[in-house]
């Protein structure tokens, strides 16, 4: 015991020396320029425009006339054309196409040339245990589950005459954080092949990447989900993986300009 | 302002202090030197200790008893959350909100929950800051809407300069009010029963008090354990054989979870009837009784409990009377917490 301490006596006394010897001012680090990115989120279904209120048929010949597309956009990370990754900080978005297509701001981008985005379909498990959250993780968004606390990654609601609930409701909110019913899931897009020297940000340069959401995935991108059997997802488990595993698919870069 | 800012940290340090000499000196009738329970362990959140802590206290204190937070301007989380009785309620089984809607469960006590890793009777909730949401919220309870909250709020003009005062800005936001809300809660600490002082050294308890002490650390302190007197474990106490109520599975989906509730602590237990989830039992004598010959079994039923426990009345009778050793009335009259 008293070895152990002495030993660990030493090694401060060895660290607390070696903290003298270093220079008094550490070299001032150096101010990258930054530039902005603009992501434009486009709600489709399939190849056309997905418009709140319209009806579709989804891939179970079911009749579906979503009312609520929402989702948070969080994490988001670019690489350069070199492999150098950039992470965004304080990066949670919450995307709503009750109007349509909705245009997130990246700020903060370091100035360069870059290959591809990244960026995570819901809350990292982190800001699910931490209290209570500003901006876009207010609870006042109704993105959040109070009696099972954490947030609602995504909802999509609507009606569809094969669901039995009331008013021929169905409700998808998919969230949980917590293994095996982690339904966080990472998209990553790469930047079109012919933009060959990557997407460049700087001052004078702010590219917007227009991003396609093809709602009609949610029932069979990876799984199919049909309202029949389906029509109520309010908690963390196996549908809401599957679906978090069926949006995790629907997003494309349309084009970038 | 400054004295009384120092006073709790002066008696901190007497209290250190003494706790010092007694470990190797036997102080007045003390028999539990080194006992755990002596000594609260870290709390998992801390309240903000900086300069507007107060400030943030006055305003999480106001909201705690305003009425206006809920749909009907009538339920206030005081309204379920008595001080005379720890902040539980003591004439309802089940919790009961705006337009005499009943809720699910037994509304609990508030005092030293920042101690509590996640809370409620299956543990849904996983801090502090967003405990409120729910009650709030619920359609059985206050059922106000969140946004609503804040208009509400914002439309009051007695809350604009505690706004000011707690977070330098009149802006007023939901995680603001939920973080004032934390402030008054979190420094609800409880650690002044006759129990505690008798294990500072400081009062001693009687020969009833003790052998129901004694008892009760042979028959109730594998799970009411420490100085919160519970582990924070979910159980099934054997209520009913056919389960109604799922319990911790709501919360964790697992059948082995079934019926399984938070084991509450026993602090200031005999001034928060009725009790268990359901408070189905009015009493502790009832309660008493329930553990030693009303257990029901079923698949999910705690080991430890399996045929109950073999207690005489009079055994039962001294568990009691220990048990109301931990009623702590400095708390349930400390004018701090009363409604402003």
């Amino acid at each position: 015991m008293k070895f152990t301490y002495s030993i660990f006596l030493f090694l401060f006394v060895l660290i607390s020396c070696t903290k003298e010897n270093t220079p008094p001012t550490p070299p001032q680090p150096i101010e990258t320029p930054t530039g902005e990115m603009i992501l434009d989120l486009d709600p489709k279904w399939g190849a056309g425009d997905l418009i709140l209120g319209q009806t579709y048929t989804n891939a179970s010949n079911e009749s579906i006339t979503p009312t609520v597309f929402r989702y948070y956009v969080s994490n988001v990370a670019l690489t350069t054309t070199t492999g150098e990754i950039w992470n965004q900080t304080e990066s949670y978005y919450l995307v709503d196409h009750a109007n349509g297509k909705q245009a997130l701001v990246i700020t903060g981008v370091p100035e360069g040339a870059y290959r591809s985005i990244s960026f995570s379909i819901g809350v990292d498990s982190l800001r699910n245990v931490s209290g209570a959250q500003e901006g876009a993780l207010d609870p006042i968004k109704g993105m959040f589950w109070s009696w099972n606390t954490g947030y609602i990654f995504s909802k999509f609601e609507g009606t569809s005459p094969q669901s039995t609930e009331a008013n021929q409701r169905f409700s998808y909110h998919v969230g949980g954080f917590k293994s095996p019913n982690n339904a966080l899931r990472r998209v990553t897009l790469s930047f079109p092949h012919e933009e060959h020297g990557g997407v460049e940000v700087n001052r004078m340069a702010t590219p917007e990447v227009h991003i396609h959401a093809d709602a009609s995935g949610l029932f069979n991108r990876s799984h199919a989900i049909s309202v029949a059997s389906d029509h109520i997802c309010h908690m963390p488990g196996a549908l809401a993986m599957k679906i978090a595993d069926n949006y995790q698919g629907i997003f494309t870069i349309d084009h970038v300009h | 302002m400054c004295i009384k800012k120092l006073l709790p940290i002066c008696s901190g340090l007497v209290l250190f202090l003494a706790s010092c000499s007694e470990d190797s000196a036997q102080v007045g009738g003390t028999q539990l030197a080194g006992d755990e329970r002596r000594n609260f362990p870290e709390a998992v959140y801390e309240p903000d200790r900086s300069q507007r802590a107060n400030d943030l206290f006055a305003l999480g204190r106001k909201l705690f008893y305003d009425p206006s937070l809920s749909a009907d301007d009538q339920v206030s989380c005081a309204t379920c959350h008595l001080q005379y009785a720890a902040f539980s309620d003591p004439s309802h089984p089940i919790a009961h909100g705006v337009a005499g809607r009943l809720g699910r469960r037994n509304a609990p006590g508030i005092f030293n929950i920042r101690w509590v890793p996640d809370f409620m009777w299956d543990g849904g909730i996983n801090h502090i800051e967003v405990l409120p949401v729910a009650p709030l919220t619920d359609p059985v309870e206050m059922a106000e809407t969140l946004e609503n909250i804040v208009i509400k709020v914002d439309g009051n003009p007695d809350y604009s300069p505690l706004f000011e005062r707690a977070f330098g800005s009149d802006s007023i936001t939901m995680p603001r009010i939920l973080k004032a809300f934390a402030q008054f809660m979190g420094e609800m600490d409880s650690r002044n029963s006759l129990f505690d002082r008798y294990a500072r050294g400081e009062e001693d308890l009687n020969a009833d008090q003790k052998k129901g002490l004694a008892l009760f650390d042979q028959h109730c302190s594998s799970c009411h354990s420490g100085a919160l007197f519970t582990d924070f474990g979910y159980r099934n106490n054997g209520l009913d054989s056919i389960i109604r109520d799922p319990g911790r599975m709501g919360i964790t989906g697992l059948e082995s979870d079934r019926g399984k509730f938070r084991t509450p602590s026993l602090r200031n237990v005999a001034l928060t009837p009725p009790y268990m989830h359901d408070g189905r039992f009015v009493t502790l004598t009832e309660v008493l009784q329930h553990y030693r010959n009303g257990i029901k079994p079923s698949a999910t039923l705690d080991e430890s409990l399996r045929g109950g426990i073999t207690l005489s009345d009079q055994e039962a009778q001294q568990i009691i009377v220990f048990l109301q050793t931990l009623s702590d009335v400095s708390f349930t009259n400390d004018p701090r917490f009363s409604q402003p």
